[in-house]
Order: structure tokens, then C-alpha cells, then sequence
């Protein structure tokens, strides 16, 4: 008789594989495989290539840099085969040998720039809108010259914070806001914190670094597995203080503080991940309770939705355009015409700038098409890119639930 | 308060059964794990085609559903009735055309479809892009270089079966992926587009010319009409090997209508258990990365499809159902390995699956195993789909009747 020796080692999803039926599902749903030949697909990419590579072998195919991370291959997938984190994989051993790039370096590295970006905001701004420092900025560091880029805060959320009591609640969740609505863009900020308020709940605004999203798209999860440590344990002890949620302003922001610390960065939530939700899950979840008593006043709003790519892999669904069309005068439509294509730091390097272009011309044309007066998306790139690509103002959809409050003070 | 009604399935089923819900007022929520399998198949809607395996095909699909009704009581066609059938193949055709995909036929008579393999599909519902005669074919022309497309092999075939000699013609480009979606990319750039158009001016000018299935999944009318209007010809969309992109317009095409009609789709998030109490379903356990929760609604729509798709799995010597542990009937086991994969007669463990009763409610021993609980679309028992050529038929009737029970309302 054989004896077998039974090899048992956790399966990590760089092995996961062999449960891929090659139905080429994913290569259907992929934005990249759409516009470009340089990508072979999800499918190739992921599962066929990884049959490949041995354990820590380096990953040679430049074309692994191609996949924007936005988990849409994963999402329609239905063996559950995690093609995206094989890919992260990918891209963390090819970026091992092949290095960043400096535009990627940079722009990974927002967190830590972006405050000086606020500190500094006229000159900055003025380099932002400069067209020949955007000029040296693509030939220095490879950063899309025409690609959208946000402004910087008059005051950064974060001290505006420090100066906010919020007004105890029966319930409590902790508010993430990420470094985007901290530096760039506080008004979602402040109506997040708003609508919560409003809604009874007391908001607790726990220590947070960035979650690392961008750099995890990278490939960099060196960085990034450090700061979610710094969260995850900032976030636990919110838990053991009496916060029922977590609760995410971006979807990006919640697939990492959720999904990606636990896999591929290998940090151990402690009970976290499973509590991270976006505003409007959680808000849902209040109204499905019979516990959400938010009272408003007739606003109109003809808005289109974009669901961010992030937000489908979080598996909440859109949860803002129900609650949002049940205000008396809004309206909101689904777009559901893809990825916009920015992608975090993908739309905004040179080398890919183009491609984002050419994946968000979908939404585009039903944004041209649909002509709203508003396009809302909870993902802060998505808005970025939609108004690049077409002109039309984006908010995050918070803010259109905080100016339809009953006492909210008309809007501009 | 709105009664609430969880769909299990984003496929053709489940979002045909969440537009009935959400139609008859109720708040809809889709829950999908994957996406359906409309890109392994043709794009067309198979109604009813070879109703006995022995017999010739149907001549009036629909006729032949009648016949069912009193022969094969245990036929999903036969719970919800002919009646229904039609009324269900009528929607689904004024909801496409509503979202600019235009769909022909009835199911009152069979369409034909050349495939990519040079035979004839017989089949209900046609998309516009593969509608027109096989007869009628003069070339196959191959874009894209494509891999899975061998256009003189087709010609041939093709030939022998409409009694013409057709022409081969091969057209590509220098460079990029030859794979469906990678030349469908391509041709959307107008340049590529109208160069195909100019190309087929020049050898097919005005004839009806057959293509692979590798029209892009949005724009697919806006690239065929301009390629017509160049060559002043015909141009015909062959079924083939997946991916397919016409069963991609289809879905995405129903999608949008879903969402419209206010239906909430949370995808990636799997079913993954359920509570019950006192027959009745209480709740659907659902995964999401890390996430587990407890999904509530009043009634719940079972439409996660076939083995393809994970609504049902198999071990060696089973089949099973995995979210209400539903029995499986149908197929007594143990013979996976059928001694010819393909033939006429059909895979006997793809004729099982749940049994229902007329509401379309999963049976048990002793009748229906819970008030609020339907199943829909290819979950179902009592027939082959892919024997039959019956699946979008079958996925669109019980995925209304589905659907309205669920609502509360009456089918």
C-alpha cells in the first residue's frame, strides 16, 4: 500500500485556480480586455497564467500592470475563483523585480502629500491648473498630464474634526473617512457626518491612516499592510467601545479595511472586517429595521447613479438610489454602463491615462445621452473621472441626502 | 410597507422574475453569486425545439407546449401552461426593444440560425444581429483572425446543408488578441469598422455575409449597420464557441431594464444557507468577503440556475441543492459518466433538479416544502434544456410565474 503524505498548508488565493471553469465570463465583464490588445484578460491574466508560476517565482509579463484592480472579474465569476488578488499577487512579484515606477511611487503615496497639497493650496492649485507643470509633471513623473486631479481642501476635514462633538446617539458607528475626503474633497465629509447626526447616530471618529487602497493596486502591500495594522487595531478597539458599525465613506476605502487587509495583505481583522459597511448600507439596514426617521423636504434632483466597481466587490449592492428616489422630487436613475476607468492612480499615469479614457467612454455616452443635472457615486475617482470625461458636476450621494434634510438650509 | 421579494439568480429567471415582482409593486432585491450563463450561449431564446428525442423538431413550439401539458405533467411548461409561455415570450421582447435590442420570432414557428460550426440551430426567439435565412448565406467571412471561427470549414458545411456554394473570405488585422472580445474592441473603432465594411465592398459586395459572434456587447446594431450600409449586403451573427457576446447584450439589456424598474442587485454575494421556521423561509444566509449576514424578505425566488452555474453541485454519486437543501429529483445517481457525452438523448443529470407544484413552490414528501419559497428558470426538474433547445423558454415563463407569486399576486 501507498502511503500518502497529507500536505496541509492554508490555501491562499494565489493557489485558488483550479475551481475556474474557463466560461470566460470574466473576460466579458473585464474593461481593461475591452479596449486594449496589451491585456490578455481576466481569464489569461488570472487563473491560466498563475497555473504557471511556481510559488515566489517573479512574474515577467509587463501586461499585469494593465489590471486596474476593479474586481469586476471577480464579482461575475461563478466559481469564486478570486481573480483579482491572484492578479494583486501578480503585480506585487513583478513590481518586486521590476520596480514601481515613479508616478505609481508618487501617487500611491497621496496620503502623505496631499496635507502638504492642502497646506500649500494656492500654489498648489496653481501647479494643478498650470498646463506646463502639468507638462514637466508627465515628463518627470509620468503623471497624466491631462488626467483629472483634485482640488486641495481649504481646511482639511481632519481639523475640522478636532474642533466637532458629536451629539451622543442609541446607536454608535465609527466613521472612516479616508485621505481623499480628508485633504481634497470635505463636503462629502461633512454630509456623511450629517446624515448620520441627523439620524440619531453618534458618530466616533476613531485615529485612521490611509487604508492603502492605491497602494494595494500597486502591488506595494509592504506599505500598506503597515497602515491597515495601525486601522484594523484603531477600528477594533471602536468595536470593544460600543460601535455597532464601520462605517466608509468610499468604497474603495471599505474594499480594502475589509476585504484586501484580510487578503492579500494577511492582517488578521479581529472581528473588524465584518463590520466595515458603506453610508448607505448601513442606513439601509436602519430603514429595513423601521429605525431610520430622517424627515424631508421636497428637493429637485435629477440625478444619474454610477455604482463604483469597488462598491459591486463589497457584495452590499447600490443601496443610495432606493433610499435616495424615496425623497419627494429626486430622481435617480442607474447608469450601469461599466467602469468610468480611473481606476485610483490608473487614470491619472501617463502610461495608462489613455486607456481610462477609452474604458470610461461608456458612461460617458449615457451620461450624454441621459443629460442629468448631477451624476452621484459614493467612489471620489469615479467622480474625478466622470466629470473629466463629460462636464457634468458629480457629488457623493450623501451630500443630495443632506441638502434634502427637512432642516437644511437651501442649496446653492 | 412594501412586501419584499429575494431573488436568488441574476440570470435570465431571476431578472425576469424581479421585473414581475417589482411590476406588481413589491421591493425587489436580486442577490447574485456569478452572473448567469448567457455568455455560454447563443443569444437566442430557445422556446422549444425537439420535444421528443426521437421525433422530428417542433413545428409550432408553442403547439407542442400544449401537447406537453397533457403528456409530461412533470414539465415546467406544463405547471404554468402555454398561455403563459407566449405572454412571457411578448415581454420579453417589448423589455428589449424598450432598451433598443430588437428580438424576432414568436415561438409559434422555429427560427433558424447558421452556427459557427456551419449547422443549423432550430430555435424560438432570434437577436437582430442573426436574424435573416441560413439559406440565404453567400459568404463566411471571418474578422479578427478570430481562433474559433474556421470559416472554410463552415463554408463547407454550411453548403452541404443549404444545397449553395458558399464562399470563405478571411479578414483581420495586423495586430491584437483574437479572441471574441478582444476583436470586438477593435471593431469599434470606426476606422477598423468602416475597413471591414470596405473590404467586404469589395469581394461580397451585396451579399448576405456571415460573421462570428464578435459584435461588441454595446454597440453591436450601431456596428452592423454601419458595415451594411458600405457594403450594401447583409451582415449575419453566427453562434459559437463562448464567449458570447449576444447573450452579454441580452443580460446587460434586461439588467438595465431591472434597475429602472427600481430592483436592487447585490452581486457578488453568495447564498449560502437559509433559515426556516414552520414552513416558511425566514431568511437567506448570504457571503460576501468577509461579510456574513442574514438577508430578510417576505417571499424568496429560487433562481440560481443549474450545475453551470452553482445552483445545484455535485459530488461523485449526487446532485444537491445547496442554500434550502431542497431534494433533488430526476436523476437516481451514480451515472455521471452517460457512455456518450453528446448525443440527441440528452444528459440524464441534466434533466434534474427541484421539483415544483402549479405556484411553482419546492415539493417535499408531502407537498410544498414552504409557503414563500418559488424556484425558477433551469433549477428546475422534469426537463433538458439542452436536449429540448427549451431553456430561455422555460427561464422566462416560470421566471414570470415565479415572480408574481412571490409579489403576492396571482399568475
Amino acid at each position: 500500500m501507498i502511503k500518502r503524505k497529507r500536505i496541509v498548508e492554508p490555501l491562499r488565493p494565489d493557489t485558488l485556480f483550479d475551481p475556474c471553469i474557463k466560461c470566460t465570463i470574466c473576460v466579458t465583464a473585464c474593461p481593461v480586455a475591452q479596449v486594449t490588445a496589451d491585456f490578455p484578460g481576466p481569464k489569461q491574466a488570472g487563473p491560466d497564467a498563475q497555473r504557471f508560476r511556481g510559488r515566489g517565482e517573479p512574474v515577467e509579463g509587463s501586461w499585469i500592470t494593465l489590471c486596474t484592480g476593479c474586481h469586476r472579474c471577480q464579482t461575475v465569476c461563478p466559481a469564486d475563483v478570486p481573480i483579482a488578488e491572484i492578479n494583486l499577487f501578480a503585480k506585487q512579484r513583478y513590481a518586486r523585480k521590476h520596480g514601481y515606477g515613479l508616478a505609481t511611487q508618487l501617487m500611491t503615496h497621496a496620503h502623505l502629500l496631499s496635507p502638504w497639497g492642502a497646506r500649500f493650496r494656492p500654489i498648489a492649485m496653481l501647479m494643478l491648473r498650470w498646463k506646463l507643470a502639468r507638462w514637466f509633471a508627465e515628463k518627470l513623473f509620468g503623471i497624466d498630464r491631462r488626467a483629472p486631479m483634485p482640488p486641495f481642501a481649504k481646511q482639511r476635514f481632519s481639523t475640522f474634526l478636532k474642533k466637532h462633538k458629536s451629539p451622543a446617539g442609541k446607536r454608535k458607528v465609527a466613521y472612516f473617512y479616508g485621505c481623499f475626503t480628508d485633504s481634497n474633497e470635505p463636503a462629502a465629509g461633512h454630509a456623511i457626518l450629517r446624515v448620520l447626526e441627523a439620524a440619531g447616530v453618534e458618530v466616533h471618529i476613531p485615529p485612521q491612516q490611509c487604508c492603502g487602497a492605491a497602494l494595494v493596486g500597486a502591488g506595494h502591500f509592504d506599505h500598506a499592510r503597515k497602515q491597515n495594522e495601525f486601522n484594523i487595531a484603531s477600528l477594533k478597539q471602536a468595536l470593544d467601545e460600543g460601535c455597532e458599525a464601520i462605517v466608509v465613506g468610499s468604497p474603495s476605502c471599505a474594499l480594502a479595511l475589509s476585504h484586501e487587509s484580510g487578503e492579500p495583505l494577511g492582517i488578521d481583522g479581529q472581528g473588524v472586517y465584518e463590520k466595515v459597511v458603506d453610508l448607505f448600507t448601513y442606513l439601509r439596514r436602519l430603514r429595513d429595521e423601521g429605525e431610520l426617521n430622517l424627515r424631508f423636504k421636497e428637493t429637485p434632483v435629477d440625478a444619474a447613479f454610477h455604482e463604483a466597481c469597488h462598491l459591486t466587490a463589497l457584495g452590499f449592492g447600490a443601496n443610495a438610489p432606493g433610499l435616495l428616489n424615496e425623497i419627494p422630487g429626486v430622481r435617480v436613475r442607474v447608469l450601469d454602463a461599466g467602469c468610468c476607468g480611473l481606476a485610483g492612480t490608473y487614470g491619472m499615469k501617463a502610461k495608462t491615462g489613455d486607456l481610462a479614457r477609452a474604458i470610461g467612454a461608456n458612461v460617458a455616452a449615457r451620461v450624454a445621452e441621459w443629460k442629468p443635472q448631477v451624476v452621484l457615486s459614493e467612489c471620489e475617482g469615479c467622480r474625478m473621472q466622470i466629470t473629466h470625461l463629460t462636464g457634468v458636476p458629480t457629488k457623493h450621494p450623501a451630500q443630495v441626502l443632506a441638502e434634502a434634510l427637512a432642516d437644511s438650509p437651501p442649496s446653492k | 410597507m412594501r412586501r419584499r421579494v429575494l431573488i436568488i439568480g441574476g440570470g435570465i429567471a431571476g431578472l425576469t422574475a424581479s421585473l414581475e415582482a417589482a411590476q406588481a409593486g413589491a421591493e425587489v432585491t436580486i442577490l447574485q453569486a456569478g452572473q448567469g450563463a448567457h455568455h455560454l450561449f447563443s443569444g437566442c431564446i430557445d422556446v422549444l425545439a425537439y420535444p421528443d428525442p426521437d421525433g422530428p423538431p417542433a413545428e409550432n413550439p408553442l403547439v407542442e407546449i400544449v401537447k406537453l401539458t397533457g403528456s409530461r405533467p412533470e414539465h415546467p411548461y406544463a405547471k404554468v401552461g402555454a398561455a403563459m409561455v407566449r405572454e412571457a415570450l411578448t415581454s420579453f421582447i417589448a423589455r428589449l426593444d424598450a432598451q433598443g435590442l430588437v428580438y424576432h420570432g414568436s415561438g409559434e414557428t422555429l427560427r433558424r440560425v447558421a452556427t459557427a460550426l456551419g449547422t443549423i440551430r432550430l430555435t424560438g426567439l432570434v437577436p437582430d444581429t442573426m436574424h435573416g435565412d441560413p439559406a440565404q448565406i453567400d459568404v463566411v467571412c471571418n474578422v479578427g483572425f478570430f481562433r474559433n471561427f474556421a470559416e472554410g470549414m463552415i463554408a463547407a458545411e454550411l453548403g452541404r446543408r443549404t444545397g449553395r456554394a458558399i464562399a470563405s473570405l478571411s479578414y483581420g488585422f495586423e495586430q491584437g488578441r483574437r479572441d471574441a472580445v478582444g476583436i470586438a474592441g477593435q471593431l469599434c473603432a470606426p476606422d477598423r469598422c468602416t475597413a471591414l465594411g470596405e473590404f467586404l465592398k469589395e469581394l461580397a459586395p451585396g451579399k448576405t455575409v456571415a460573421v462570428p459572434n464578435v459584435l461588441d456587447a454595446e454597440r453591436a446594431t450601431e456596428i452592423k449597420r454601419h458595415v451594411e450600409e458600405i457594403f450594401g449586403g447583409t451582415l449575419l451573427e453566427m453562434p459559437g464557441l463562448p464567449p458570447g457576446l449576444a447573450g452579454v447584450r441580452m443580460i446587460r439589456a434586461l439588467r438595465r431594464t431591472a434597475l429602472d424598474a427600481g430592483v436592487r442587485i447585490i452581486a457578488a454575494a453568495r447564498a449560502v444557507g437559509a433559515r426556516t421556521a414552520d414552513g416558511q423561509v425566514r431568511g437567506v444566509w448570504v457571503k460576501a468577503g468577509a461579510n456574513e449576514r442574514l438577508e430578510i424578505a417576505d417571499s424568496y425566488v429560487l433562481a440560481a440556475g443549474h450545475l453551470v452555474t452553482g445552483g445545484l453541485v455535485s459530488d461523485r454519486y449526487r446532485l444537491r441543492e445547496p442554500i434550502f437543501n431542497l431534494p433533488v429529483r430526476g436523476w437516481d445517481g451514480g451515472r455521471f459518466f452517460a457512455e456518450k457525452f453528446l448525443t440527441t438523448q440528452g444528459h440524464p443529470a441534466l434533466g434534474a433538479g427541484v421539483e415544483v407544484d402549479e405556484l411553482l413552490r419546492p415539493l417535499g414528501d408531502g407537498g410544498p416544502l414552504y409557503e414563500n419559497l418559488f424556484a425558477c428558470g433551469d433549477i428546475l426538474a422534469g426537463f433538458d434544456p439542452y436536449r429540448e433547445r427549451s431553456g430561455g423558454g422555460v427561464a422566462l415563463a416560470t421566471g414570470t410565474v415565479a415572480g408574481r407569486w412571490a409579489a403576492g399576486v396571482s399568475a
